[in-house]
């Protein structure tokens, strides 16, 4: 395959937690063994999180009257969990395409992170999961239907076994609100400036992958 | 009474076959006949079972081995089987209502591989199609749209839940344990200390705005399960509405092609639900070995065990030509070659299995027809014979392994539909296992009502021994041997009638002679003869006992070196030559065994050695008791038997049976009683009853034979011979050396009808009769004993007197 991202030389998985995490792994493993790259994974802890102490939880499954605030020592248990739990399907995973990965946890919102920890050749996935497992396209914000991102995307698709769609780069994030998407890629045009890079991460609630020439 | 009225002549010592009244020159100028000869009871028997329609007329086969029970027996069947329809197919399916309760179908008979081969094309052509149908343009916007749909609907009520959120000033922050929510200014997080500065009024505006969101937020969190629900209702209702598509295009055929059987469109209706609500099975076919996440296109995934729900297991089909019902032979009946079994196979450590690994057993092979079983090997098989009662029984085939039964079956298993029964059992055997099943089995008479009887022989005559000959020239044919010249069956019927122990008789036990005749047509082979001829036969005759007449060879060893003692010359008084006759397998052989005899005073005991060593055999006390009757009764009737005796068969230690020698026995005690000798050039067989008739015996080729070597080893002296009951003259078919030796003069055969004759030939006096006065006549053999025994009794008499008085005499003694 000569359109897999052939610059990659890492695939590295930022997830801000393991529930966001399980559908891109497979994604992510799957990349990494397509191209014989390196496969990393790091468990982002969001620093707002910290100063939300006290800051009232929602799950869902709770009765409404009951609250449940946001306890620092409760959250490093969770976070702790979480981890295990995201290490040891990674693993498990890489394991199965005869892979190594490496796992740990760092500081930082998801877009922090990827501008912090990207190198060069390193396509980079950002967890993400809408709440229903809906099974959309795969978008690419690429104006040109044979860029990195578009490649990329066509490649996701048949993975998922989807379909492709092409975006123009310039795509508003609200567009991308309703749509049931199965994966973002963007290209590098997309990376700056980061505030949109973050609406776009919100507003399609699913895995965003940056290609390596990002 | 003279030598002469008793001596037999040699033409009297083996009924020759006369080959120029048999009709032909060689076998080749007859037709073979196949067909049994001599059984016709069994082959009326055979016949009945085999068209009898009523369930419980199974048949029970007995007669002795190598009488052809087996091949005429599957003949017979196989004739009747022609004249029975040709059964139907049998095939097993997966039950989508009860998966472990695989069904059984019944078709049409030819039809079984035809469906099985259809089924296997439908999932193969479905592999393709489906796959191919959920990848078309159609179903991905169909599946767009609801994508869309759901999306529209649940995700954007998030998003617009989100900005009202942020609009509020409350950011929602996804954590492992939830999500948080927390005011916010100017896009960062503001910290509860800060809250708490703010005025009171801020504060509780920013409550107010985070109560909001948390009440929308959790609306929509709780809403989700309802919607994730209808999200999947709706994506299989579009799957199933899709896959129906195709499964009926597919279906529509086969339903076509097999229209006429009702069993199979109810069949399709329940595989046609199976397959719209399981379509997804197909659309991970294409995704196996080792091709990645890239899937290959399906070809014959119809093997593959996710598959095999839709599989058809045929277990038995005839072919659509077939003209008659199956005749099976199961050689090596145990419970699964009998009812069938299901087998298993090990996925991912475990045991499983699945309506494919169903196998027939030959209840489902012969059903319809007839099954032929070894009774014996049947009976030794754990469960075997519970199993064929209990489906003769029911009428049905129903498959439970040995582990079942024991209860040690630990994995899961199916219980097929057990499958109607109609079949004829032909068990194989001999009397011995029929007497006994019928004594200790009371279901085996309800269930096997006819007996074939096979007997040993049959009359030998002029339309026997054409049909014999007739059986001959079939082995011929079937085995491609030699022809048999019309002298070489000659010499075969008298191998029939030698092993018939009767010349009135030819042996129906075949399987002998015709290793006889293939050993022979081995011979005329060596020799270069174009055909076989009576030397082949006899030759090869004479090598088998050869071969199997080892024991007996060492028997004549010993007498001739004297290891086992036999006079056959001279005179002695209280012993003669009895004659023994022994079985090793197929090998029967004479030998002479020393009878003596010892008497003085006594009581009137007449003392069996052989049965105080406890090495007697009852029927040989019995004859000893016969002889002590005749004693008692024909010597002084009148007056108490005063005698003691002993009778032993010297040298013998492996025990003694039958009465045959209670002849000799009582020559050998009138001896010692008389005083008189007899002659060691005797031998001496046949039993007698209590008037002193001599009556006819086994065996009696082979003693005369046996002693016929004795004598021969020391040398013949023309004096040497046998005495021999004369009912037992038709038995006689002795070897052509003693018949030459008899034509010679140097051996002698006696036919004797009483115990008198005996003792003349071998006292050379007369026996001896009462006269009007009630004496023998002096001088005689009987007048002998007599006085012997008046001498004890007197002598008995005295002896009470003199000392204490003579105990009654008990009959008892």
């Amino acid at each position: 395959m000569t359109t897999d991202a052939p610059g990659t030389r890492r695939v590295l998985l930022l997830a801000g937690c393991f529930a966001d995490a399980g559908p891109a792994i497979g994604m992510a493993v799957a990349l990494a063994a397509r191209s014989q790259a390196a496969l990393e994974a790091v468990l982002a802890q969001d620093p707002r999180t910290e100063a939300a102490e006290g800051a009232q939880l929602v799950t869902g499954r709770r009765a409404p009257e009951r609250t449940l605030l946001l306890n620092r020592k409760r959250l490093s248990i969770a976070y702790a969990a979480d981890a295990r739990a995201f290490r040891s399907r990674l693993e498990r995973a890489a394991a199965e395409r005869k892979l190594r990965a490496r796992f740990r946890i760092d500081t930082g919102t998801l877009p922090d992170l990827a501008f912090g920890l990207r190198q060069p050749g390193d396509a980079v996935i950002l967890a993400c999961r809408r709440f229903l497992p809906l099974r959309g396209p795969v978008v690419a914000l690429e104006d040109d239907a044979q860029g990195p991102a578009a490649l990329l995307a066509g490649e996701l698709a048949r993975l998922l076994r989807t379909r492709v769609c092409l975006l123009p780069s310039d795509t508003p994030p609200q567009a991308l609100d309703p749509m049931p998407l199965s994966a973002l890629v963007l290209s590098r045009a997309q990376l700056s400036p980061p505030a949109r890079l973050a609406a776009l991460i919100d507003a399609a609630r699913c895995p965003a992958l940056l290609t390596p020439d990002g | 009474m003279t030598e002469h009225q008793t001596a037999l002549s040699p033409d009297l010592l083996r009924r020759r076959c006369d080959p120029d009244a048999l009709g032909f020159a060689t076998t080749d100028a007859l037709e073979p006949l196949e067909q049994l000869i001599g059984q016709e009871r069994a082959v009326e028997a055979i016949r009945l079972a085999a068209g009898m329609r009523h369930r419980r007329f199974n048949l029970f086969v007995h007669g002795p081995e190598g009488s052809g029970r087996h091949a005429s027996v599957v003949q017979l069947l196989e004739e009747a089987a022609g004249a029975r329809p040709v059964p139907d197919d049998w095939v097993y399916v997966h039950n989508f209502d009860a998966p472990d309760r695989p069904r059984a179908l019944k078709l049409p008979h030819g039809t079984g591989p035809a469906f099985r081969k259809a089924m296997a094309e439908l999932v193969d052509d479905l592999a393709q199609g489906i796959p191919a149908l959920f990848e078309s343009e159609e179903y991905q916007s169909r599946r767009a749209a609801i994508e869309e749909d759901f999306g529209n609907r649940n995700e954007k009520a998030f998003s617009g839940l989100a900005q009202r959120a942020r609009d509020r000033g409350v950011a929602i922050l996804r954590t492992p344990m939830g999500f948080a929510l927390a005011p916010t200014k100017d896009g960062e997080v503001q910290k509860p200390e800060v809250i708490e500065k703010l005025p009171e009024a801020e504060r509780n505006a920013i409550r107010e705005h985070v109560a909001q969101t948390q009440t929308e937020l959790s609306a929509f969190l709780e809403s989700l399960p309802r919607i994730e629900k209808e999200h999947r209702a709706a994506i299989a209702a579009l799957n199933a509405e899709m896959a129906q598509q195709v499964v009926d295009l597919n279906l529509a055929d086969m339903r076509k092609d097999f229209a006429g059987i009702s069993v199979l469109q109810t069949h399709f209706d329940a595989l046609r639900r199976d397959l719209i609500a399981n379509a997804e099975l197909f659309l991970k076919a294409g995704s196996q070995g080792g091709d990645g996440p890239f899937p290959i296109a399906p070809a014959r995934v119809h093997d593959t065990p996710r598959f095999h729900r839709f599989a058809v297991n045929v277990m038995v089909s005839h072919a659509s030509d077939a003209l008659a019902a199956p005749v099976v032979v199961e050689s090596l009946p145990t419970l699964a070659n009998l009812t069938g079994r299901v087998e298993y196979m090990q996925q991912m450590g475990t045991l499983v299995t699945d309506v494919t690994l169903i196998r027939p057993g030959a209840l489902h092979k012969a059903n319809g027809g007839y099954l032929v079983l070894d009774a014996r090997r049947l009976l030794s098989e754990p469960f075997a014979w519970e199993a064929l009662k209990r489906c003769l029984e029911t009428a049905e085939i129903r498959i439970i392994g040995a582990g079942e039964r024991l209860g040690m079956s630990a994995t899961t298993t199916l219980e097929p539909e057990p499958v109607p029964l109609d079949l004829r059992v032909a068990l194989i055997g001999d009397r011995m296992l029929h007497r006994l099943l019928e004594l200790h089995d009371p279901e085996f008479s309800q269930l096997f009502t006819v007996t074939a009887e096979f007997g040993p022989d049959m009359d030998r005559h002029e339309e026997s021994m054409t049909l014999f000959a007739r059986q001959v020239a079939a082995v011929v044919r079937r085995e491609a041997l030699r022809a048999v010249t019309a002298d070489g069956v000659a010499a075969l019927i008298e191998c029939a009638s030698r092993e018939a122990d009767d010349r009135e008789k030819l042996s129906l036990e075949l399987s002998r002679l015709w290793d006889v005749l293939r050993e022979a047509d081995h011979r005329a082979g060596e020799a270069g003869a174009a055909t076989i001829d009576r030397d082949h036969v006899e030759g090869a005759e004479a090598a088998r006992l050869r071969r199997t007449d080892r024991v007996g060879e060492r028997m004549q060893e010993m007498i001739a070196r004297g290891s086992v003692m036999i006079d056959t010359r001279g005179s002695v008084v209280g012993q003669v030559n009895g004659l023994t006759v022994a079985s090793l397998g197929a090998a029967r052989f004479g030998w002479p065994a020393r009878i003596t005899a010892r008497v003085r005073l006594g009581a009137g005991q007449v003392i069996d050695i052989e049965r105080e060593a406890k090495l007697g055999g009852p029927i040989h006390s019995k004859g000893v008791l016969i002889l002590s009757g005749y004693l008692s009764t024909h010597y002084l009737p009148e007056i108490p038997l005063s005698l003691w005796a002993s009778l032993v068969f010297e040298q013998s230690y492996g025990g003694v049976d039958g009465d045959s020698a209670s002849v000799a026995e009582l020559c050998a005690l009138l001896s010692a009683l008389a005083g008189v000798p007899l002659t060691q050039s005797f031998a001496v067989t046949g039993s007698i009853n209590q008037q002193g008739a001599v009556q006819p015996v086994g065996g009696v080729n082979e003693k005369i034979e046996g002693f016929f070597d004795a004598c021969s080893a020391h040398g013949l002296t023309g004096r040497q011979g046998v005495l021999i009951p004369r009912r037992n003259v038709d038995n006689l078919m002795l070897r052509a050396d003693v018949i030459q030796a008899v034509a010679g003069g140097l051996f002698q055969i006696h036919a004797i009808d009483h115990v008198d004759q005996a003792l003349e030939l071998l006292t050379g006096l007369p026996a001896g009769k009462r006269s009007l006065g009630g004496d023998f006549e002096p001088g005689t053999v009987n007048a002998n004993v007599e006085a012997r025994l008046m001498d004890f009794a007197e002598t008995r008499r005295d002896f009470g007197r003199a000392s204490a008085p003579m105990p009654e005499r008990r009959d008892d003694d």
